[in-house]
């Protein structure tokens, strides 16, 4: 009865998405936080669009607002001003509720540092996500856990925890937790960070299929070799997204 | 395989399940927490139901008189003639005997024996038949079973009694009854025995009734108040008196209420007490234990919400933990709370001569239990929780474990002043000073925990201590070692004489001694509202016998004429009595007018006014002459002082002086401590219980802190920290900690232990107690919250400082 009573409580609807919008569009976002040394404005008005399909890499040098701007897209941020569409939806309308069930169904968002539940073991910590949006039938839900971890090459480790396993196997099960509600996009904050880069040139790839396979893929990174192997590298710096023609120099120097 | 482990629980009910039975630490002390309050607060519920059921079985149920009338020797139509009065519902007459009855041990004590008319046709102050014979035959006597440790004397054995004249007889004991109206011999020091009309002749008694008992019709009372059945006792008083009989005494007892009641209603204040307190102190400790929970676990509903779960969703993953604590402990304090509640009744059970009931969970018990288990614990976390969920994804993944930002509010400017002026304090000592106050919250709610077990448990400790010092002056009172009383008055130059001819009395007083009622004043309808019956006690002014505490007016000078000391006890029964009144004792059927010139402090005495020795011997025509000597022995052992009594009991009596008690001083003494030993390991067993629980609050909050910084333990580490550095920032935090909230408990201590001692003092004495504040249990609790502060925080401090860095790092 009280679980009822809760849901009602927080009962959530999601407006619906426009049809045929691109993966990603933010128009004008400004993001300024305050601290106790006054005013920092992380992001100055960023226009940026991403188009279905596309695996793109995000740089820039440390404090250039990128992980702002990522976590502006994943919800786990909110712009100051400006409007943020993502496939299709106006994030930047929705509140904390309405973005965690939004998220749950549209981002799959990985982590430099896996962020795996250390209690749950593998495969219950890919059928989480499924559990909290209750988007697959509950006997299925296993089975297509089990199916994702063999996508990312770990179905062996399912019944193990998280502690047990090497760093590279950690980000798989991250990765193929990230894709358990079959989200349109993927954004990954350097999820090679931790890894070395023979594992990391692994990843890329893993990336790589899942966006011929039609997943948009968002990914931060440090490392100039595996953004070259993106489609299409957007550059931050000092809060906006440089021209082109700066992105090589301004990125790695 | 893997479908069938997994198809029970989806995973995030998993997850729960992980929580509660993967880190097994931390749930036993939230479950501990827990269950200390559920635990108390059923313990003292069934404890309270049980002693109400027991005193309802045991006494109750024997028709307790509403009031007694004693009276010289009357036959039985008299109590017809009580028993006719309208509002009497029923009256039945006994005849008493007090006389002196041989122990096992050869030492000759007080007894009462009561002879029944028919045994089987009890209406009043029902006597039941517990063991062996029943009802009493011709010269036997059954004992109460409250005396028999007194005498040591079993069923089968016989026992020597000396009667009111002097001659010495044996009963058969053939069985043991119970009494439930009497007061436990362990309180009134002496036995009771209980015989037939016929057994009466054998001891030189004619066989006729002395007492008349008798209850009201309910219709009468009204509420507690005494004044319908004096009235009807006033009545039932003039009609023995019509039959040509001398009345004593009316006593009237409060409806409802068992003789022992003030000892019975301090007890039960401390339990509630207690019981109240720690609910309170465990809804602190889960409220402190669940947010540590929660900002443990800040990152992990970070990443759940990331990945797509809704508030509403971890809201209720987190309740469902709480409730799951909830019904664990509820499942180990309810059986625990039944099983401690009849240990309690037991023990109350014994010291008040009741049946106890045995062990019982009643529903309403079970039913509060569950609620403070499960209801208290999901209030109190909700607010943690709902707080705890609402942390944006952003706020708990970028958390790193080591928490940012020195604190800028009033408290840590104060902080950081005070460390700077210290330029001596190391880096790491001013670490864990800054630490203890990082978070304040927290902070708060552990002293507030600790603060508050702290000062009930020195609070508990000074009530302890205001009992003993209350003791202490109370038994200051008795400067003599034996007190002998006769049966009529001689002269005081032969009691004296024969006193001194035994080898060890040092010094000898006799006085004079008679009993009698206060009235108002001359007038003949005084009489129907003169006092209780109160001892008139005629010491020579100067007596060094005695020490009375005057606490208003002074104490008798040998000028002295028609001046009388009350003591406090009388104010009791006349609170109009002051000093410079005049006042009329009624002695027999002489009426004596005094003036009051001072008021003595007393403290289980028993209602006493004292005269000067010549004036009032010979207001009643008894001069030079005595009832009562007092004695001092050369000896100050108990066992000799007691040898020396019987010696004198002898010599006494063979020189023809008709002894009706003689009272050893430190046996008395040893008496009025036992029953101050019942509150005061009563209050033992509550402090300790509150350690307890103020023990689990530091250790949990302790452990828990200790754990939420394993991540700046091993940065600590990897810039060099040895061990020991670490482990001694945590234990100056504890420190600090535990003696704060020692020395803010302390100051709290004073009043609270003022008001609870005089709580205790007017339900168990009527009195306040003499206020005595524990430094023992400011020490105590002192060093106990410095050691249990180390020992909870070194542990898990040390299993941190054994993790290598990299582990550290990883740590989640």
């Amino acid at each position: 009865m009280i679980g009822k009573w809760f849901s009602r409580l927080i009962a959530v609807d999601l407006p619906q998405p426009k049809p045929d919008a691109p993966a990603v569009s933010l128009k004008s976002v400004r993001k300024v936080y305050t601290t106790g040394a006054g005013e920092f404005e992380a992001l100055k008005g960023i226009n940026l669009e991403v188009a279905n399909g596309e695996f793109a890499a995000v740089v820039g040098k440390s404090g250039s607002g990128k992980s702002t701007l990522i976590n502006m897209i994943t919800g786990i941020d909110r712009p100051t001003t400006g409007e943020l569409w993502v496939a299709g939806t106006p994030v930047h309308t929705l509140n904390e509720n309405q973005i965690a069930v939004w998220r749950g169904r549209t981002v799959g968002v990985v982590f430099q540092f896996f962020q795996l539940l250390p209690t749950l073991t593998v495969l219950e910590n890919v059928m989480l996500p499924m559990d909290f949006c209750n988007i697959y039938d509950y006997s299925e839900r296993p089975e297509r856990a089990l199916t994702l971890l063999d996508l990312v090459g770990v179905k062996d480790q399912a019944d193990k925890l998280p502690a047990n396993l090497s760093g590279g196997q950690q980000q798989r099960v991250a990765i193929a937790r990230s894709l358990a509600n079959d989200p349109p996009l993927l954004v990954a904050d350097e999820p090679t960070g931790n890894l070395d880069s023979r594992t990391a040139a692994a990843m890329i790839d893993l990336f790589s299929e899942l966006a011929l396979g039609g997943k948009t893929i968002l990914m931060v990174t440090h490392d100039k070799d595996l953004a070259q192997r993106c489609h299409r590298i957007v550059t931050v710096t000092e809060g906006q997204i440089a021209a082109s023609g700066d992105a090589e120099r301004d990125a790695y120097d | 395989m893997l479908m069938t482990k997994f198809s029970l629980l989806s995973p995030r009910w998993r997850k729960v399940w992980a929580d509660i039975w993967g880190n097994k630490l931390r749930t036993l002390l939230v479950v501990l927490s827990i269950a200390v309050g559920v635990f108390s607060v059923g313990m003292v519920y069934s404890s309270y139901l049980m002693f109400q059921r027991d005193l309802a079985n045991s006494w109750g149920s024997a028709a307790p008189a509403s009031a007694s009338l004693y009276a010289d020797p009357f036959d039985e139509e008299l109590v017809d003639s009580v028993r006719s009065l309208r509002g009497v519902s029923e009256a039945e007459g006994r005849r008493n005997v007090d006389l002196r009855v041989r122990t096992s041990d050869n030492e000759w004590k007080q007894m009462f024996l009561t002879a029944i008319p028919d045994y089987s046709k009890q209406k009043v102050n029902i006597v039941k038949a517990q063991s062996g014979a029943w009802p009493p035959g011709d010269g036997d006597v059954l004992l109460e079973r409250s005396s028999l440790e007194e005498l040591g004397i079993k069923t089968g054995e016989s026992i020597i009694v000396e009667t009111p004249a002097g001659k010495k007889r044996s009963l058969k004991v053939t069985g043991v009854v119970y009494d439930p109206s009497q007061i436990p011999s362990l309180f009134s020091g002496r036995s009771y025995g209980y015989i037939n009309m016929d057994t009466l002749e054998k001891l030189d008694e004619p066989r006729k009734l002395d007492q008349v008992n008798f209850v009201v019709q309910p219709g009468v009372l009204q509420g507690k108040d005494t004044a319908p059945i004096e009235a009807i006792g006033r009545r039932a008083w003039s009609k023995l008196e019509q039959g040509d009989t001398t009345v004593f005494w009316l006593q009237v007892n409060k409806p409802g209420e068992h003789q022992m009641q003030s000892a019975i209603n301090a007890l039960i204040m401390l339990l509630a007490v207690l019981g109240i307190l720690s609910l309170f102190l465990s809804t602190f400790l889960l409220v402190n234990t669940v947010s540590a929970i929660l900002t443990q676990q800040t990152r992990q509903i970070g990443i759940m919400k990331a990945i797509g779960g809704q508030r509403g969703q971890i809201l209720r993953m987190y309740l469902t933990l709480v409730g799951a604590y909830g019904i664990l402990s509820l499942l180990f304090a309810a059986p625990l709370g039944a099983v401690a509640a009849s240990a309690v009744t037991g023990f109350m059970a014994q010291v008040f001569n009741f049946n106890s009931g045995g062990i019982e969970l009643p529903l309403q018990v079970f039913i509060l239990e569950a609620a403070v288990a499960i209801i208290i614990p999901l209030a109190a976390s909700l607010w943690p929780i709902w707080y705890g969920t609402g942390v944006t994804v952003r706020e708990a993944v970028s958390s790193y474990g080591i928490e940012g930002l020195a604190g800028s509010g009033r408290i840590d400017r104060l902080l950081e002043n005070l460390l700077s002026r210290f330029q001596r304090i190391s880096r790491p000592e001013r670490l864990s000073v800054r630490n203890t106050f990082r978070r304040k919250g927290r902070l708060l709610l552990t002293m507030l925990t600790l603060t508050i077990a702290g000062t009930v448990f020195m609070a508990v400790f000074s009530v302890r201590a205001s009992l003993y010092s209350t003791l202490d002056q109370a038994l200051d009172y008795f400067q003599y070692d034996i007190s002998v009383g006769f049966t009529q008055n001689y002269r005081a130059s032969r009691i004296e004489q024969e006193v001194m001819k035994i080898p060890g009395v040092k010094a000898a007083e006799s006085w004079g001694m008679t009993s009698g009622r206060i009235l108002r004043d001359e007038r003949k309808e005084s009489e129907d509202e003169a006092s209780k019956n109160v001892f008139i006690l005629a010491p020579p002014v100067d007596t060094k016998m005695i020490n009375p505490k005057i606490i208003d007016g002074r104490w008798l000078v040998s000028e002295d004429e028609s001046a009388l000391v009350i003591n406090t006890e009388i104010l009791k029964d006349s609170p109009h009595l002051k000093v410079g009144e005049t006042v009329v004792i009624k002695t027999g059927s002489r009426k004596i007018k005094f003036t009051i010139v001072g008021i003595a402090q007393s403290l289980m005495t028993g209602p006493i006014v004292y005269a000067p020795y010549e004036w009032a011997t010979s207001a009643i025509q008894q001069s030079g002459r005595a009832r009562t000597v007092q004695i001092v022995t050369q000896s100050v052992d108990p066992k000799e002082q007691t040898a020396l009594g019987r010696q004198l009991e002898e010599h006494l009596k063979k020189n023809n002086l008709r002894i009706q008690n003689v009272d050893i001083t430190w046996e008395q003494k040893e008496r009025i401590r036992s029953q101050f030993d019942i509150l005061t390991t009563f209050l033992l067993i509550m402090a300790v219980l509150l350690a307890v629980v103020g023990a689990l609050g530091l250790t949990g909050t302790m452990s828990i802190n200790v754990l939420e910084r394993t991540r700046e333990i091993g940065v600590m580490r990897a810039i060099g920290a040895s061990s020991l550095v670490i482990s001694k920032v945590f234990i100056l935090e504890a420190l600090s900690i535990g003696m704060l909230s020692g020395l803010i408990g302390m100051i709290l201590a004073l009043p609270a232990a003022f008001l609870l001692s005089y709580q205790v003092g007017m339900l168990f004495l009527q009195t306040p107690l003499t206020f005595s504040f524990s430094i023992l249990g400011v020490g105590i609790w002192l060093m106990l919250s410095a050691l249990l502060s180390v020992l909870a925080s070194l542990l898990p401090a040390r299993n941190a400082a054994r993790l290598s860095v990299r582990e550290v790092l990883s740590y989640e």
